[in-house]
């Protein structure tokens, strides 16, 4: 019990945190409303059904009801609507949970193979700039971003964010 | 096999779809695409990608994730017990329901 409450709670809460935090919420409110959905969430996991899709897009779900609640519920408090996190619609939902592989796939490189994907794609420069800067062969820029790439695809594949 | 096989451009194609080639390793594996079908699928397989990558800003990437309370969350695992299933009712009744 308590092994399969690590697992879920360390396979999806980061995923979780990052796209709550994404929708202006603050650190505070973040942390609670992670807190509520894994809660909730291990509560009624019997519920969760493989036919209803991933697990992270069932639990983002729930999270988008909790925000929700916690929101009607605060609704007589004076709050500039750019706080409040507006209702997302089930494609949005989707794209959330589709992004939050993304993240997870890039985080989960190894720190060689971020680097350069980081250094090229995110901060634009060419592999030989890449090259110079690391002090490493032009080749062995190429090498990590083939390996980057790759295993980018597979985990985006076993995510079923691509085919 | 010298520095023009097919290793050489296989490798070339992540930079590539990246946009971070030099251009003459552009040029080079343009003409190789034309005649490589292996280059060709492997193109094809990693070009969704940088759109995908686009989605995330580069702070996003670089800066750990703050971790939540997973104690929290494993004591009331532990205070449901092993196996306690908690019906529908029970878990949304609010303080009026």
């Amino acid at each position: 019990m308590e092994v399969a409450a690590r697992h879920f709670h360390a396979a999806h809460a980061p995923a979780l945190h990052a796209w709550v935090r994404s929708r202006s919420v603050d650190a505070k409110e973040a942390e609670e409303i992670v807190q509520d959905t894994l809660i909730l969430a291990w509560r009624k996991r019997d519920q969760y059904g493989r036919s209803r899709g991933s697990e992270r897009a069932w639990l983002f779900g729930i999270a988008r009801n909790v925000a929700v609640d916690r929101h009607r519920r605060q609704h007589l408090r004076v709050v500039p609507a750019a706080d409040v996190p507006d209702v997302a619609a089930d494609d949005e939902l989707e794209r959330a949970v589709e992004t939050s592989y993304v993240r997870d796939a890039l985080l989960g490189l190894s720190d060689l193979h971020r680097q350069v994907v980081v250094e090229t794609y995110y901060e634009g420069r060419t592999v030989r700039e890449v090259a110079q800067r690391l002090e490493i062969p032009e080749g062995t820029v190429k090498s990590r971003l083939h390996h980057a790439l790759r295993a980018l695809r597979r985990e985006l594949e076993r995510n079923e964010v691509l085919p | 096999m010298t520095a023009t096989g097919h290793a050489h451009f296989e490798e070339l194609v992540a930079g590539y779809v990246l946009g971070a080639l030099s251009a003459e390793d552009r040029a080079e594996l343009t003409a190789h695409l034309e005649v490589c079908d292996d280059c060709r699928a492997d193109l094809v397989s990693l070009a969704p990608l940088p759109a995908l990558l686009s989605r995330l800003d580069v702070d996003d990437v670089g800066s750990p994730v703050p971790t939540t309370d997973i104690d929290g969350l494993v004591a009331v695992a532990l205070a449901l017990g092993v196996g306690a299933i908690v019906s529908d009712d029970e878990a949304g009744r609010g303080p009026f329901g």
